[in-house]
């Protein structure tokens, strides 16, 4: 038993010892005394009890806050997933801090402190993917998650081949499904590079004007800006979707098209941001309900 | 027993004498022959695909030339381009509930009026609500039989209500079932230039060989009509056009896709295509052919006796001068809203109160066939051929009695 142990068992049966007194006080005095000292005995000690109870009382709300720790093991505790989350944490640290090993230390530490960047990425209320198409995961997720009507998507097309390969294609896929089926309402706003759509062409090159062509024909409500219609306003430059209320996704592609960075954003503020932008490129755009017109 | 004064058109035509001969051979040729070959051939390959013996009994079928030329003929009397689709249903109703589903795809908030046939508006409103989608209804109809608002005020009207609530869709009636005459390419166009007008939908049910529809000008994305009134197939059948450069792919191919899905469930659409492609379903629905005939048969009725707009404006002037005279109150929009569906209100309080049926009884006892409501409203379809001094005997006999 150490030395902490011992202090808590001492300070756990105080009260019983002072309980345990003030019995057998009464006790001898009920034995002893007459009634009436008996009853004013009996008195002095509802009393003292009632004044320790205000005392006590007022101590704990005159204390400005709960301790950090107890206040976060509460809150976490109202939430069974995270709790056992934690638990599993604080026993995997403990193991590493059981470890001496300096290399082992330095490279848990390093770890560790990216494991706290991702989860105060988290706090925030994002979600980041990085060089990787898992995204698409949580992406349709999202777009299949009850209560989601209407995406609005904005492409920042650089290449002839966005959206071509196969997570492309199979995300391009999903959206004519759902909003085939009536499950989501689809708009998408698609700035393209110059160089894929020549001022002297109606449409955009291909294989693009076909990626396009098909969602027109399943009744996705489509707007195209050329990328030097937005030379004044480089901010409107992105790539992001708005998934109801609930969440934008911003995406950062490389050249060719391939994700580089998925950043997920739960916060509502981020979302009216992005409604913003959404507004804002409306201006820029022409439809290509119009460009069709225009080709007859 | 006096000729009958047909004037219910609005409700049901009377069969075009084509059609009439087209049912009538066809519900004998069917006691005869039954769905023999000849019937396959007959239906694939027209009229001429039969053995000259069974041509020369059955004369009145002749006008069925296939399904590509009842195609045609129905395009024709639209004024569509010869490259425009025509659709072909059993029921109207059947193309609305397409037409809902076209709408809501790329719309998500669409300008109705209460001008709308109830149960279109239902078809449309169901569609929407299931999907989270926005139906905005403006009420119109009472501000232009009551104070006679014009074309262009109603357009303005639209136009400011289209563009306040952020609408993006449009459904409306070319002719709505109480006669007033939509300036509908005029709204249209002006939508077009003041908001995002992304998909319009007209219902030409009362419209069809009514009025001209002009389709070639291509101010609209779908058109829904039916063969049973103005064109007097009497048999109903949905036809619906589209052809808009903008539109007319994603149309198309939504029709096919969700055809094959099963979610647009219309055997004689089906059957039609597979008619026309050559292609046919082993277990195919059986569906009623006679309204393909008799339609067929009034389209070309129609196309040969293209009626004219001056008996039209006779006859209106002369039934409301009557019917002003006797002191009925005519319900009429103002001229440029104006059809050939006239409304006409009693002065008879005892008209106010009877029922809709016997008002209607008490003018067949005088041999005129017209629509009845309630408040002693009855409804007139202008017919295209000038009133005869026995018409006018009969409706000034009708008009002056009370019920």
């Amino acid at each position: 038993m150490d030395a902490t142990e011992t202090t808590h068992s001492e300070h756990s049966s105080k009260p019983l010892l002072v309980s345990a007194g003030l019995a057998g006080l009464t006790i001898a005095v009920w034995a002893a005394a007459p009634t009436s000292f008996l009853l004013g005995y009996l008195c002095l000690l509802v009393s003292a009890l009632i004044g320790l109870v205000m005392k006590t009382w007022l101590e704990v709300r005159a204390r400005p806050q709960q301790p950090p720790l107890l206040e976060l093991l509460l809150r976490l505790a109202s939430d069974p997933e995270l709790a056992t989350l934690h638990a599993s944490l604080a026993d995997a640290l403990k193991d590493v801090s059981s470890r001496t090993d300096p290399t082992f230390r330095k490279l848990a530490l390093s770890r560790l402190n990216s494991i706290v960047a991702d989860c105060a990425l988290l706090a925030k209320g994002q979600v980041a993917f990085t060089s990787t198409e898992s995204w698409r995961v949580v992406y349709e997720e999202l777009l299949r998650s009850p209560g989601l009507h209407l995406y609005r998507s904005v492409a920042y097309v650089e290449s002839a081949h966005y959206w071509q390969d196969g997570p492309g294609q199979q995300s391009t896929q999903l959206n004519l499904e759902l909003h085939d089926e009536g499950t989501i309402r689809i708009e998408r706003t698609a700035i393209i590079a110059d160089h894929l759509w020549p001022a002297s062409d109606l449409f955009p090159v291909d294989p693009l004007h076909s990626w396009l062509d098909q969602q027109h024909r399943y009744g996705i409500w489509l707007r195209l800006i050329r990328e030097s219609a937005l030379e004044n306003d480089p901010e409107l430059l992105c790539d992001f979707g708005i998934y109801g209320t609930r969440a934008v996704g911003m995406q950062t592609a490389d050249p060719a098209g391939r994700t580089i960075r998925f950043l997920l954003d739960f916060n509502f503020a981020k979302i009216q941001e992005a409604e913003t932008v959404w507004n804002r490129l409306a201006v820029y755009a022409t439809s290509y309900r119009d460009l069709l017109d225009q080709q007859h | 027993m006096p000729e009958l004064l047909y004037l219910d058109t609005a409700r049901l035509g009377l069969m075009s004498p084509r059609a009439c001969r087209a049912s009538v051979d066809f519900a004998r040729f069917a006691g005869e022959y039954g769905a023999t070959l000849y019937l396959t051939d007959f239906l694939r390959d027209g009229f001429t695909s039969l053995p000259s013996g069974i041509r020369d009994r059955y004369s009145g079928l002749e006008d069925w030339l296939g399904v590509s030329s009842l195609r045609q003929s129905l395009r024709a009397l639209s004024n569509a381009k010869c490259d425009s689709n025509v659709l072909v249903a059993s029921r109207a109703a059947s193309l609305m509930k397409l037409a809902a589903r076209l709408l809501v795809r790329p719309c998500h908030n669409i300008l109705v009026t209460d001008l709308s046939w109830p149960a279109y508006d239902r078809i449309l409103r169901r569609a929407a609500n299931n999907r989270g989608y926005k139906v905005t209804k403006l009420r119109v109809r009472r501000r232009i039989l009551k104070r006679h608002l014009t074309a262009d005020e109603l357009t303005d009207n639209i136009a400011t209500q289209f563009v306040r609530d952020g609408c993006d869709g449009l459904f409306l009636p070319l002719v709505d079932n109480l006669g007033v005459r939509l300036p509908v390419r005029r709204i249209v166009e002006r939508l077009r230039n003041e908001a995002e007008l992304r998909f319009v939908v007209l219902d030409a049910a009362q419209a069809y060989n009514h009025v001209p529809l002009n389709l070639a000008s291509n101010y609209c994305d779908f058109v829904i009509a039916g063969c049973h009134k103005w064109l007097r197939a009497f048999t109903p059948m949905g036809v619906g056009f589209f052809g808009h450069p903008a539109t007319a792919d994603y149309i198309r191919d939504s029709t096919q896709r969700w055809m094959r899905q099963g979610a647009i469930d219309e055997p004689l659409m089906r059957f039609v295509d597979e008619l026309d492609g050559g292609a046919c379903q082993r277990f195919g629905e059986t569906v009623s052919l006679s309204p393909l005939l008799t339609s067929n048969a009034a389209v070309i009725d129609a196309l040969r006796n293209r009626e004219s707009i001056e008996v039209t404006t006779d006859n209106e002037r002369v039934l409301t001068s009557m019917a002003d005279s006797l002191g009925w109150r005519v319900l009429t929009p103002s001229n440029d809203l104006r059809s050939r569906i006239v409304l006409l209100q009693s002065p008879h309080e005892s008209d106010r109160l009877a029922s809709p049926e016997t008002i209607r009884r008490r003018f067949l006892n005088r041999s005129i066939a017209l629509s009845a409501y309630t408040c002693g409203i009855v409804r007139v379809s202008l017919p295209s051929r000038p009133f005869s001094v026995d018409d006018c005997a009969a409706l000034q006999s009708a008009l002056a009695s009370t019920a």
